[in-house]
C-alpha cells in the first residue's frame, strides 16, 4: 500500500474506532437516570 | 390510545438494538462500491462531513422526537409529528415513517432470506468446483424461483416465508424479550464474523494472484480505496453520494428510530445514546465494511475487474468463489462467517422495520403485541412476494427507488423542518439536551436549524435534477449558454417517466426483446400501483384514528 493510503486508513479507522469505542464505554459506565434517581 | 406496558431491558440492550436498525447489508456492500465510484480515499471526508452536520443532527432529531411522542402515548411517526405541530396535515408527513419500513422490509426480508440460503449452500458445498461464471448463473437461479435450479424447488418463496416467519415470531415476543434480546446475541456475532473476514482481508496481499489473474492484489483494492483523491472534492456528485450513503447507513428518515426512542424512559438521556449507537455503526461500515468486499475481491480477481463490477452482486456473485480458494475447511467456514454477518446486519434492521406499524396498530386500534406482529408479517408477505415472483422484472428495484431512497429523504426534510422550525429549535434543543449523559455542542443547534434542512434539501433538489452522468459543471454550462440542462436517466424526473425503460423500448427491434421489455414496463408499474395504494391505505387508517381521538376528547 502506498504511504498516503496508509495513513488515510489508519487515521480514518482510528478516529472512527476511537469514537465508538468512548461513547460505548460511556453507556456502559453510566446507568439510565431514571435508575439512578430511584 | 393503549396503556403501553412494553420498555426496553437494559440501556447497553437498547444501543445495540438501535445500532443493529442502522447496521444493515448496505455498510458491507454499499459503501464500499460508493467509495470506489467516488474518489476512493477522498469520498471518506465528505462522508464523515456529511455524518457530522447531517448524520449527528438527523439522529438526535429522531431520538429526542421518538422520546417526545412515547411521553404523549405516541409509538409512530404520524401522531409523533402531530404533537409537534398544530397543523393537522403535517401527521400525513408522517404516513411516510409507516410506508418506507412495509415497503423496505417486503424486498429487505427477500435479501435476508438469500443470506440464509446461502449459508445453507455454503456449509452444503453447494459451490464447491464451480467456476466464477457457474456461482454467479447460481444466483441467477435461485432468484427466478419459477425454474430454480438450486436443487430446491422454489427455494427463493420458501426461504422468504422462513424469514419474514422468524422476524414476525420474534416481533411478537415484543421489545425486550424479542428485538433487544436477539440484538444482544447477534451483535457480538457480527463483529466477531466481521473482524476475521476483515483481518483476513488486510492480509491477504498478493497471495490470491493466481495465472488467470497473476496482478491480483489486495493491496491495490485498499490503495484504491485509502488513496486520497482531493480533486474529486468539488465534485457535487461525490457529495451527494456521500450525504446519501450517510442516510442509508444510519436508518434515517424512516421512523424506526423514532419508534424505538419512543420507548425510552421520558427521564431518560438521549444524546449519548444516539451518539454511541450512530458510531457503532460507523465502526461496522468504515473499518469492517472497507476491509472485507473490495481486498478481498481485488486479492483474487484483481483491480481492474472489482473497479468495473463493483456493486452489490459481488456478496452473492463471486464471494463464494472467493471463498474456495481457502480450502475445504475453511471455503464453508468463511461461507457461514460472510453469509451469517450479512443475515445478522439484515435482521436487526428488519425487526426494527416491524416495529412502527406494531405501534401505529397497537396505539391507535387498540390491537394485542401479537395481532399486530402477525398483521405485519401478513402485509409484507403481500407486498413482498412480487419482488420475489418478478425480480427481474425490476419490481426489486422499484421498491428501492421509491420506498429505501426517494422516501427516506422527503421524510427527512420533513422532520428537519417540523423540528426546528415549527416545533422551534429552542423546545427541540431542549428536548436533546433533556436528561443528556453528554455535553452537546451548542453549535448543534445552528447546524440543526440551518445546516441540516439546507443540507437534505441539497440532497433533494440534487435526485430530482440530477445531471447527465452527474456531471453538474457541464450541466450548469449548458444552462448558462441556452442548452437547457440535460437530466440523467437515474434522476427522480426521469424516474418516474420510466424514461430509460421507454428509450429501451424505442430503441429495441427484436419481437422478444419488445415483449421483454413491455412486460417489465407493466410489472413496475403495477409495483407502483401497489405501493401508493399502500400508501393511501395507511393515509386513510390515521384520518380514522384521528377521527377516533378527537371523537374521544369531544367525549370527555
Amino acid at each position: 500500500m502506498n504511504t498516503h493510503a496508509v495513513l488515510m486508513m489508519v487515521i480514518t479507522m482510528g478516529i472512527v474506532s476511537a469514537f465508538c469505542g468512548y461513547f460505548f464505554y460511556k453507556i456502559m459506565k453510566t446507568p439510565p437516570r431514571s435508575e439512578r434517581e430511584i | 390510545m393503549t396503556k403501553v406496558t412494553e420498555g426496553w431491558g437494559t440501556r447497553v440492550g437498547l444501543v445495540l438494538a438501535m445500532a443493529g436498525n442502522a447496521v444493515g447489508l448496505g455498510n458491507f456492500l454499499r459503501f464500499p462500491v460508493q467509495a470506489i465510484n467516488n474518489g476512493g480515499g477522498a469520498f471518506i471526508i465528505p462522508y464523515l462531513v456529511s455524518f457530522l452536520v447531517m448524520g449527528i443532527p438527523l439522529l438526535w432529531i429522531e431520538w429526542s422526537m421518538g422520546r417526545y411522542g412515547g411521553k404523549h402515548g405516541h409509538h409512530s411517526a404520524p401522531f409523533m409529528f402531530d404533537t409537534l405541530t398544530k397543523q393537522r396535515l403535517w401527521k400525513y408527513f408522517g404516513v411516510f415513517g409507516i410506508w418506507t419500513n412495509l415497503a423496505v422490509a417486503a424486498y429487505y426480508c427477500y435479501i435476508e432470506s438469500w443470506t440464509l440460503s446461502y449459508v445453507m449452500h455454503s456449509l452444503g458445498r453447494s459451490f464447491e468446483g464451480l467456476s466464477q461464471s457457474e456461482v454467479a448463473d447460481f444466483f441467477v437461479n435461485y432468484t427466478t424461483v419459477s425454474t430454480t435450479s438450486t436443487g430446491i424447488p422454489f427455494e427463493g418463496v420458501i426461504f422468504y416465508i422462513l424469514c419474514l416467519s422468524l422476524n414476525t415470531f420474534i416481533l411478537s415476543r415484543g421489545l425486550s424479550g424479542g428485538v433487544e434480546r436477539t440484538a444482544r446475541i447477534v451483535m457480538p456475532l457480527l463483529l466477531l464474523f466481521g473482524a476475521f473476514l476483515a483481518i483476513r482481508g488486510l492480509t491477504l496481499g498478493t497471495s490470491g494472484a493466481t495465472e488467470a489473474h497473476p496482478d491480483a492484489s489486495a493491496w491495490d483494492g485498499l490503495n484504491f480505496l485509502w488513496t486520497p483523491q482531493f480533486d474529486s472534492l468539488a465534485n457535487p456528485k461525490v457529495w451527494l453520494a456521500a450525504a446519501g450513503q450517510i442516510f442509508f447507513t444510519l436508518s434515517v428518515g424512516m421512523g424506526t428510530v423514532h419508534c424505538y426512542a419512543a420507548y425510552v424512559k421520558a427521564k431518560d438521556d438521549v444524546a449519548l445514546n444516539a451518539m454511541s449507537a450512530g458510531w457503532m455503526n460507523e465502526f461496522v461500515e468504515v473499518v469492517l465494511g472497507s476491509s472485507i468486499v473490495i481486498p478481498i475481491a481485488a486479492g483474487y480477481l484483481g483491480l481492474d475487474w472489482v473497479r468495473e463490477n463493483a456493486g452489490f452482486g459481488i456478496a452473492f456473485q463471486t464471494m463464494p468463489f472467493l471463498f474456495e480458494n481457502w480450502g475445504p475447511f475453511l471455503a464453508p467456514l468463511a461461507g457461514l462467517l460472510w453469509f451469517g454477518l450479512l443475515f445478522f446486519a439484515g435482521i436487526t434492521s428488519s425487526l426494527a422495520m416491524g416495529t412502527p406499524w406494531m405501534g401505529f396498530m397497537e396505539d391507535e386500534y387498540g390491537w394485542s403485541r401479537h395481532r399486530s406482529a402477525w398483521s405485519f408479517g401478513t402485509v409484507v408477505l403481500v407486498l413482498g412476494l412480487p419482488t420475489v415472483f418478478f425480480y427481474h422484472y425490476g419490481v426489486f428495484a422499484e421498491y428501492d427507488y421509491w420506498a429505501g431512497t426517494v422516501s427516506l429523504v422527503i421524510f427527512a426534510l420533513a422532520e428537519a423542518i417540523v423540528f426546528s422550525w415549527i416545533f422551534g429549535i429552542d423546545r427541540g434543543w431542549k428536548e436533546i439536551t433533556s436528561g443528556a449523559d453528554i455535553r452537546v455542542p451548542g453549535i448543534y443547534k445552528y447546524i440543526i436549524k440551518y445546516v441540516t434542512p439546507v443540507f437534505l434539501l441539497s440532497v433533494f433538489i440534487g435526485s430530482v435534477f440530477s445531471p447527465k452522468n452527474g456531471d453538474w459543471g457541464t450541466a450548469f454550462s449548458g444552462l448558462v449558454s441556452g442548452n437547457g440542462w440535460d437530466l440523467d436517466s437515474g434522476s427522480l424526473i426521469k424516474m418516474i417517466q420510466n424514461s430509460g425503460l421507454r428509450e429501451q423500448l424505442a430503441a429495441a427491434t427484436d419481437a422478444l426483446e419488445i415483449a421483454a421489455l413491455e412486460d417489465q414496463l407493466f410489472y413496475i408499474n403495477a409495483s407502483r400501483a401497489l405501493l401508493t395504494a399502500v400508501f393511501l391505505g395507511i393515509c386513510l387508517m390515521v384520518y380514522m384514528a384521528d377521527r377516533n381521538r378527537r371523537r374521544k376528547e369531544i367525549a370527555r
